[in-house]
């Protein structure tokens, strides 16, 4: 999950330096979509290819005359009738009719005697998995709802949609079904490996894993080996595996990895949209609600609509994107005019001024021009002081934040700075990261006295030169997640702003205002 | 004939250079003797032994004033610094990395002389408030490290200290170990000093 890696940068695209958003390639993400594209499209194919195989029956079994006139069987290896011990070449003894509502049946000799095969009726097949279906379809329903506001309900709703159309698959007696289950597996198991980094070598090799199998199954069955049946198995095992990786995925994402991006939101929303298409034709092809040609349509009339819905959402998330983007670059920017208006100030006039003074002083009819330049060099102090503090580059971070709390009290707050530092004379960590642990503190600092009616604030800090941490606390009224979330979103309380030069130093950002007061932590280490 | 002190100015500034040194050409008791513009010149001034008192500048091009500082440890000539800006954390830097004194480049002429003549009598020119508001600096102790300093200074071994805060003698040796890396120390005899000459237990809690 690229947002969510612990305040990693990974490559940045242009002058958006740790810019989560857009890490990667254009390219790279253009080919990664079009490669979830392409496995959603190649699993819905299989899944009505398979589907109607399976309605049909000629994937199963039939019944030939050999060279010698005799009744011999013909088997597919993906049929039932394979399964239950039927070989191409065996006598045949009977054959059910192809609408007996029992279900199809074909007796022959094998090798020990008569084995009889019989295809589970379809009816009550679909009978027993409707409910199953419904389920993954209202669950697919709730996916695309949730996907618009907390993503963490995203995956695990098309988890189960995907499982509750896959009991139908297993539940009708067809084998040539699972193949979609397996390559429906193939999407979310892919899907995380795209997107979750920490699992990335993981979910890489299941989905390898199963690339390997569905290969391993063809052989062996196409082979008549008697390996296959083992195959089938672990077969089944790893499609079931590859959705409830989905929920692990989800779990870990959310105990572990909070944070959010709109641009992992249309990531989710393509793959999600695969996973829910994919499961809901499946449910509705075995419900057999509606011919499959009607479902074809539906489907491919879907899909079209599919494209103007993501181009909507992707343009608005987009927007907001740009809006943010900018207002990050304006942060930056404005930063910048500050440190150099600082610096001209410190440069120019104020040692003009002192210089000035000096000269001044030796005139003792000019006592009291000397006395006005003290004094404006006094407030140009202040006004460069105020502009970036000057203690941040001549003595360090921990007199910076010290600073910072003396001149945050005032008679309604108190800001108290509690400062390990071990930093020194020609120790000291890199200037980028200074500034960018004082701006975050002093933007928690600012939020806890404008916005959280607090009365007491306490900063904490442990400074060394391969190592910070941080910890920002007050009383107030704290920050619900889903506020924070919201506030964020919108650009206000600076979060993003704080959680952005967090991730530009690869520093830990954590916010968290449940319980009573808000704290904001960082930890860096170089 | 009055003693004439030599003073030697580092400042990248030609305009405050020239200022100081106009100015302090008119005191009979005070010599300009050399003049640098980096912390490479001040060093080399250092160096030389007629140099009494050093103005030095804190930030310079080359780097920190007030790191070099730390570097005299005794050794060259008295220092009084001459900052840009000056709030407590920056006198607390001067009085820690062993300034004599701390002055605005802006402050009256007169202070600047006495605090030069202050320093070359062998005393400092940190003013009492200074002193007050400088010591300790921002040297933060937690409530334990400060119960453990006071302990410390009050001359107890790490055993009494461990019965008295009932805690193990093993918590006690980690605390003071921390807290010797942290502020540069090697004995609990220097760490003691430390404490007392900064004050850090006239602290407010938390400071």
């Amino acid at each position: 999950m690229d947002a969510v890696g612990r305040g990693a940068v990974g490559k940045s695209l242009g002058s958006a330096k740790g810019f989560p958003y857009l890490r990667g390639s254009a390219f790279a993400y253009r080919v990664r979509r079009t490669a979830l594209t392409l496995v959603a499209i190649a699993a819905l194919v299989t899944a009505v290819w398979a589907t109607s195989a399976a309605f049909e029956g000629h994937a199963d079994a039939g019944v030939f005359t050999d060279v010698t006139g005799r009744f011999v069987a013909g088997v597919s290896p993906t049929g039932f009738a394979w399964r239950d011990g039927v070989r191409p070449g065996q006598q045949v003894v009977s054959v059910g009719r192809s609408d007996d509502p029992a279900g199809w049946n074909i007796v022959t000799l094998g090798p020990v005697g008569r084995i009889e095969s019989r295809a589970a009726p379809i009816e009550s097949a679909l009978r027993e998995s409707l409910p199953f279906a419904v389920l993954g379809l209202a669950a697919a329903a709730l996916a695309l709802v949730f996907l618009r506001t907390n993503r963490d309900w995203v995956l695990p709703a098309a988890g189960v949609s995907l499982l509750g159309s896959s009991v139908p698959l297993i539940l009708a007696n067809g084998d040539a079904t699972t193949i979609t289950l397996l390559l429906a597996a193939v999407v979310p198991v892919g899907g995380i490996a795209w997107r979750f980094r920490l699992w990335r070598p993981l979910a890489g090799a299941a989905t390898l894993g199963v690339v390997v199998l569905l290969v391993a199954w063809w052989i062996t069955r196409s082979s008549g080996d008697s390996g296959a049946e083992a195959v089938e198995r672990l077969r089944r095992v790893v499609a079931v595996g590859g959705t409830g990786l989905l929920f692990v995925d989800r779990a870990l994402a959310r105990a572990g990895l909070g944070g959010t991006s709109e641009m992992t939101r249309v990531k989710l929303l393509t793959d999600a949209g695969a996973v829910i298409l994919v499961g809901g034709t499946l449910a509705l092809l075995y419900l057999g609600a509606f011919p499959a040609p009607v479902i074809a349509v539906g489907l491919v009339l879907g899909l079209l609509a599919a494209f103007p819905v993501r181009a909507y959402v992707g343009r608005r998330i987009e927007y907001a994107l740009i809006a943010d983007l900018r207002q990050h670059l304006t942060a930056d920017v404005v930063e910048e005019e500050r440190s150099r208006l600082a610096r001209e100030l410190h440069d120019v006039p104020l040692q003009q001024l002192s210089g000035v003074i000096r000269r001044l002083e030796l005139v003792p009819e000019a006592k009291e021009e000397t006395g006005s330049l003290q004094a404006i060099a006094d407030e140009l102090r202040a006004v460069a002081i105020d502009l970036r503090p000057p203690m941040l580059d001549d003595l360090g971070l921990g007199a910076a934040l010290d600073f910072l709390a003396e001149q945050s009290a005032n008679p309604g707050i108190e800001v108290e700075a509690t400062i390990n530092d071990a930093t020194g004379p020609y120790r000291r960590p890199p200037a980028s990261v200074e500034l960018a642990v004082y701006r975050i503190a002093h933007e928690a600092v600012a939020n806890a006295l404008n916005h959280a009616n607090a009365h007491h604030v306490t900063i904490a800090a442990s400074i060394g030169t391969d190592a910070i941490e941080l910890e920002i606390a007050d009383d107030g009224v704290g920050l619900p997640a889903d506020a924070a979330r919201r506030a964020s979103s919108r650009g206000r309380l600076g979060l993003a702003s704080m959680r952005r030069r967090a991730q530009a130093i690869d520093a830990d950002f954590s916010i968290d205002g449940s319980d009573g007061g808000t704290r904001v932590g960082l930890t860096w280490r170089a | 004939v009055a003693r004439v002190i030599r003073v030697a100015i580092v400042d990248d500034h030609p305009i405050v250079l020239s200022g100081l040194e106009t100015a302090l050409r008119t005191v009979d008791d005070i010599a300009v003797v050399a003049q640098g513009q980096t912390v490479a010149e001040a060093r080399a001034i250092a160096e030389r032994q007629d140099v009494e008192v050093l103005l030095l500048d804190v930030r310079l091009p080359d780097g920190n004033g007030l790191d070099l500082l730390s570097e005299f440890a005794g050794r060259g000539p008295a220092v009084l610094v001459l900052s840009t800006f000056k709030t407590r954390q920056y006198v607390a830097a001067a009085l820690r990395f062993g300034a004599q004194g701390f002055l605005l480049k802006t402050a009256p002429l007169e202070e600047l002389i006495a605090a030069i003549r202050q320093i070359a009598s062998g005393g400092t020119a940190f003013s009492p408030e200074q002193l007050r508001e400088g010591r300790g600096g921002y040297v933060s102790l937690s409530p334990r490290e400060r119960q453990i300093v006071g302990l410390v200074i009050s001359g107890r071994s790490n055993d009494e200290i461990a019965a008295e805060l009932h805690t193990s003698r093993k918590t006690v040796e980690v605390h003071l170990s921390r807290m010797y890396e942290r502020f540069e120390v090697m004995t609990r005899l220097e760490l003691a000093m430390r404490a007392d000459h900064e004050g850090w237990l006239d602290l407010t809690a938390g400071r």
